[in-house]
């Protein structure tokens, strides 16, 4: 079973069910947005429909998103390029992380810690191990998550023509927050 | 870890960057490196550096990367060594363990996830740390694997550590866990952010002497420390980011290679730490560091690859100008005159002192903590101890000259070596002024025949010792004023500098070299003592004894008791290092040395530290083909031999060449650049193959490494065989000498026997008696028939002549003896008539006999028996197939007649030396009878 099913399961479990357990958080409201800086262009894209669970029992994490949700960009070819070109979206269709989170986090307490989250981290179709430090506030039933971290293409085997090598950057600056909700019992 | 209190008592918060001279990096390109592979690296206890890529693993002996052949298919990502064996641990979990020379065995793990770590306990236990897997104790070809159910606080471990108590360590992104064991119990505690870590994720393990550094993927490190069981030091704030690596290089001191930050050197005593670049302004990721037994530090670093340097030299290159003179005040301050000025070492910058403007020469503090700089032709300037105030004398105040080249004193004396003499100055006051000075000044009338005066020295006795240029060394003490050059003392005209060795005083004589003084006795020490230069400037001995001496290519250093010398030159960065006046300064954390726009600090170490290159031999093949170990006897043939030498001289391994020598074929050293040696056609013997190192090609006797060795004779030229060949010729020549010696004495007893017997029977047959009887015989038959006595005296003299012819004979035929016996027969008819009657029924009977023998019995037979009518004798002689028989009726005389009993006896003893037969007496009351074996074939 890959990594991509593995996560595909929890995610569907955790949603599917949506009741349950008072230890799982879901998430309501997620947003992604990177940005790419290179000499001669700036790229930014976003997307809202990033999805996730967290188990802060286990303190597992699991978070995905689809790639062609991202738009922005700086023009609809430039968003096809990246869709078709460099992401191959159709084959590699999610950006996963999923994980641990390694602090111990008291969560019947309110208040903002910095966390790390331990994971795999899967773009293109490529994983790779990652810590990223964030932020985790927990505010009574909801629990907000934001984290920046950059992302090297060449880690993911991405492959950027030098033609427009000049144009995107090889580091890629990503922002993400996302409110998750306690899955309240039916 | 319950019921430990962890206390952080001593936190580096603020950080005053005393680290800011910087080690000097030496590259080491090797193009198998890259950023992708795994990678990791090892020393082994000959000193040789084992480098992983990859599946590859090579070796580096400081100038050339070696491939050795490991038959893995995955990544190697742990080099393990125990002793001579090493350990691989592969990215996919197998262990392999074996030599590189030799070949590799698969160890018996569960496999699955990257071998992170191995370690070896006081009991041999391997301990291997996996990335997934947990912990495995492998012991006897059986593992034990450890996992979160039984106590571990991560399944995944980064790596693995023994500590000075031989507990395990490992650690994970929840911390650590602290492995300890007694006989089969195995206990598993663990040191967490629960008991105080700072942080969860703990990346790098590094034993220190005490306890064990820990480092952190965010909060930097701390230090545990076993006596106490705490941690005892941890850093507060950490800018420098995830710790990838970690190296202990010293008491108390750590490097930390981090992700982007450079190495971070963290020093418990000092509470201090500072970033070191391996390239300014381009970091890269350092992720292993190793020492090794020369205390050179090792590097992979992502982007650089692989990097040495000697972390005890440290370099602060500055556009100040040539270091002159250097100072490290009561009050820790650094002080550092050049010809543009006075500058304070801070933070590793060289910061003017601005209240003094001169070129300065020399610098002392006094016991008052005054400062006292000597100037180059603007006399002597005095600071007072709050650096505020300050005084100038010169040549109106009193001074001798205006140009000081240095300043030694002791309580309220001061020593000037000036370029006009020497002046000394006399303190009058606690807080001294021009006015409270007074001066007595040393020139050319005073005994101290001379103008430059390059030193003044005072030692530990108090007695002052003066190097001038060209007028020798001159000792002033209390009595009185010596010339050691005049005096023929010592033959040295220029001295820079002293130190002092134990009661020994070391010189720096420019262009002669190093001179040791102790009483009356000097000792030079030049090139072919290891000195690198002649052109020694400066001179110091640090706190342990080792001599330091300053000259235009770097320092070296040497160790007059083992006769080593180090060299510290371009390879730790001192290159134009051109000391202009060998500027040296000494206090308890080591040595200062002023060069060219460049101050060299170098850090003593616990105790003489001086090493040597070692020299291995790497390969032995014999017709090329590499000996098995121990292996050391071969055949005759294989008597051509081919030594391969490395030496692990990684701090500089282009001045080491070889020299060597086979004893039992060299009759003296030889020296070589190559690495290989070959010796074809040795003759068979034994042989003994010593090989030492050279460094700048001076024999590094301590190096020296020996192959004893045999080269056996071919079979029929060993001592075994040549032994046993001659025994056998000896035995075979004995056996042949017996055998002759035997026919020899048995011949010699034949002929001794025949001559009795010849002897015995002519002395029977002339016997008066026989021949009276023959005569009386004879005077009847010449009355009855003078024809028959014709006839008797033929026979009688036939019977002569044969006795004579045939007596020298050793056997006759049967028929020679039967000619004889008629004769004889004839002659005893015609003398006993029919009384007798001889029987011989030998006629057609082949064979030999001893000449006589039958004549013998049967004149036996008349000579012992009754002959007469009414008792006839009758004879018989025949053959009974194999033997002659002589027989006769038994009819003793009642006179016994006088016999020798030669007859009889004289024929068995012929006998027995003839044949093996024997003759036969067979006696009755009717019969004598005698049988003869008959000789059937001729002994030659």
């Amino acid at each position: 079973m890959s990594l991509r099913k593995i996560i595909l399961a929890v995610l569907l479990h955790a949603t599917a069910t949506y009741c349950g357990w008072s230890q799982t958080y879901v998430c309501a409201d997620g947003y992604v947005t990177f940005r790419s800086e290179a000499p001669l262009e700036v790229i930014i894209a976003e997307s809202r429909l990033l999805k996730g669970v967290l188990d802060i029992e286990k303190n597992t994490f699991a978070f995905s998103i689809e790639i062609q949700s991202f738009e922005g960009f700086n023009s609809p070819l430039q968003r096809v390029h990246f869709n078709e070109n460099y992401l191959e979206s159709n084959r590699f269709r999610t950006a996963s992380f999923s994980g641990k989170i390694i602090e111990r986090l008291d969560f019947s307490k309110s208040g903002a810690h910095e966390v790390r989250a331990k994971g795999t981290f899967n773009i293109h179709g490529v994983e790779k191990e990652r810590i990223i430090q964030g932020t985790l506030n927990i505010n009574d039933d909801r629990l907000e998550i934001s984290s920046s971290f950059s992302v090297l293409l060449d880690d993911h085997n991405i492959k950027i023509p030098k033609i427009v090598s000049q144009k995107i950057a090889k580091e890629i600056y990503v922002e993400m927050s996302a409110g998750l909700l306690k899955a309240e019992e039916k | 870890m319950k019921g430990i209190l962890l206390i952080m008592p001593l936190l580096a918060g603020c950080y005053t960057l005393l680290l800011a001279q910087q080690p000097f990096f030496r590259p080491h390109p090797f193009e198998r490196i890259s950023t992708q592979s795994a990678q990791t690296f090892s020393q082994d206890s000959k000193g040789f550096l084992w480098i992983a890529a990859d599946s590859k693993l090579y070796r580096y002996d400081g100038s050339s990367f070696q491939l050795y052949d490991v038959d893995v298919s995955q990544a190697i990502s742990v080099i393990f060594q125990d002793g001579d064996l090493f350990y691989l641990g592969l990215v996919d979990g197998t262990v392999v363990r074996g030599h590189p020379y030799n070949s590799w065995n698969e160890l018996n793990v569960p496999k699955g996830s990257r071998v992170t770590g191995m370690v070896m306990d006081g009991e041999d236990h391997l301990w291997i740390s996996t990335y997934g897997g947990g912990i495995i104790l492998y012991e006897e070809d059986e593992s034990t694997q450890f996992m979160e159910e039984d106590g571990l606080l991560d399944n995944q471990i980064y790596t693995i550590s023994i500590d000075s108590r031989g507990q395990i360590w490992a650690a994970s992104d929840a911390g650590c866990n602290i492995i300890s064991w007694q006989g089969d119990q195995v206990n598993i505690e663990s040191l967490s952010r629960f008991d105080g870590l700072r942080d969860e994720i703990v990346y790098q393990l590094e034993p220190s002497g005490e306890g064990m550094w820990i480092g952190f993927q965010s909060a930097g490190l701390s230090h545990f420390s076993n006596d106490t069981e705490r941690i005892d030091f941890s850093t507060l704030s950490w800018p420098y980011g995830e710790i990838l690596s970690l190296c202990a290089i010293g008491p108390g001191r750590v490097w930390a290679g981090t992700l982007d930050a450079g190495i971070v050197e963290v020093d418990l005593e000092e509470e201090d730490m500072g970033q070191i670049f391996v390239e300014e302004g381009n970091p890269g990721p350092v992720s292993v560091i190793d020492i090794d037994r020369n205390e050179n530090v090792w590097l992979l670093t992502g982007t650089h690859g692989i990097w040495s340097t000697f972390p005890r030299v440290r370099t602060l290159r500055h556009t100040e100008g040539d270091v002159q003179a250097l100072l490290r005040d009561q009050q820790g301050q650094t002080w550092v005159g050049t010809q543009n000025g006075l500058y304070n070492l801070i933070e590793g910058k060289l910061i003017p002192f601005q209240k003094v403007r001169a070129n300065v020469l020399s610098l002392y503090e006094d016991d008052n903590h005054f400062l006292w700089i000597g100037t180059f032709g603007r006399g002597l300037i005095c600071l007072s101890p709050d650096r505020n105030q300050q005084f100038l004398i010169d040549e109106k105040d009193g001074l001798a000259n205006g140009s000081i080249l240095s300043i030694t004193g002791k309580g309220n004396q001061l020593w000037l070596g000036t370029l006009g003499g020497v002046s000394e100055v006399r303190i009058n006051s606690p807080k001294p002024s021009k006015k409270s000075l007074s001066f007595q000044n040393y020139d050319r009338s005073s005994g101290i025949d001379a103008d430059f005066i390059y030193r003044a020295y005072r030692d530990r006795e108090g007695v002052m010792w003066f190097g001038t240029d060209g007028k020798g060394v001159v000792k002033l003490d209390e009595q009185s004023v010596v010339n050691l050059l005049e005096e023929e003392i010592l033959p040295i005209k220029t001295v820079y500098s002293f130190a002092e060795r134990g009661t020994e005083l070391w010189m720096a004589a420019p262009g002669d070299g190093l001179y040791k003084f102790a009483g009356e006795i000097h000792r030079k020490y030049g090139l072919e003592d290891g000195l690198t230069s002649l052109s020694v400037s400066g001179i110091a001995v640090d706190l342990t004894r080792l001599v330091f001496a300053v000259h235009d290519e770097g320092i070296d250093i040497l160790d007059p008791d083992r006769g080593l010398v180090a060299y510290l030159g371009y390879n730790e960065g001192l290159d134009n290092f051109n000391p202009p006046l060998g500027a040296v300064y000494s206090d308890s954390s080591g040595l200062w040395f002023g060069g060219q726009d460049v101050i060299v600090h170098y850090q003593s170490g616990a105790s003489e530290s001086l090493n040597y290159p070692q020299v291995v031999f790497d390969d032995i093949r014999v017709l090329d083909r590499p000996i098995k170990a121990a292996e050391n006897r071969f055949r005759h043939l294989n008597n051509f031999i081919t030594f391969h030498l490395a030496s692990n001289w990684l701090s500089n391994p282009t001045d080491v060449t070889y020299r060597y020598m086979l004893d039992g074929y060299d009759l003296d050293w030889k020296s070589t650049g190559d690495q290989i040696i070959s010796y074809s056609r040795l003759s068979p013997g034994s042989y003994s193959m010593k090989v030492e190192a050279q460094l700048k090609g001076r024999p590094v006797a301590a190096s020296r490494t020996e192959y004893r060795f045999t080269i056996l004779r071919p079979v029929w030229q060993r001592d075994w065989f040549v032994g046993l060949a001659a025994l056998v010729l000896v035995g075979l020549f004995y056996l042949y000498k017996k055998r002759i010696e035997n026919n020899i004495s048995r011949e010699a007893k034949i002929q001794r026997e025949r001559i009795e017997s010849q002897y015995e029977v002519l002395k029977a047959q002339i016997n008066p008696h026989f021949l009276f009887n023959s005569f009386n015989t004879l005077a009847n038959l010449v009355d009855e028939d003078s024809e028959l006595a014709i006839e008797y005296i033929e026979k009688l003299s036939d019977y002569y002549r044969s006795i004579i012819q045939l007596r020298d004979q050793k056997v006759i035929s049967l028929k020679q003896e039967i000619e004889l016996i008629d004769d004889y027969t004839y002659l005893l008819k015609k003398r006993f008539g029919d009384n007798i009657t001889i029987r011989n029924q030998l006629n057609g009977v082949d064979g030999f006999v001893p000449p006589l023998t039958i004549q013998m019995l049967v004149e036996n037979a008349v000579k012992h028996n009754v002959i007469s009518k009414r008792k006839p004798l009758t004879i018989e002689i025949f053959s009974d197939g194999e033997e002659l028989v002589v027989e006769n009726n038994y009819q003793p005389k009642l006179t016994i007649q006088e016999s020798t009993n030669f007859g009889l006896q004289s024929i068995k003893n012929r006998y027995e030396l003839l044949s093996k037969r024997t003759i036969d007496v067979i006696q009755t009351d009717k019969i004598f009878k005698v049988k003869i074996p008959i000789i059937r074939k001729l002994i030659k």
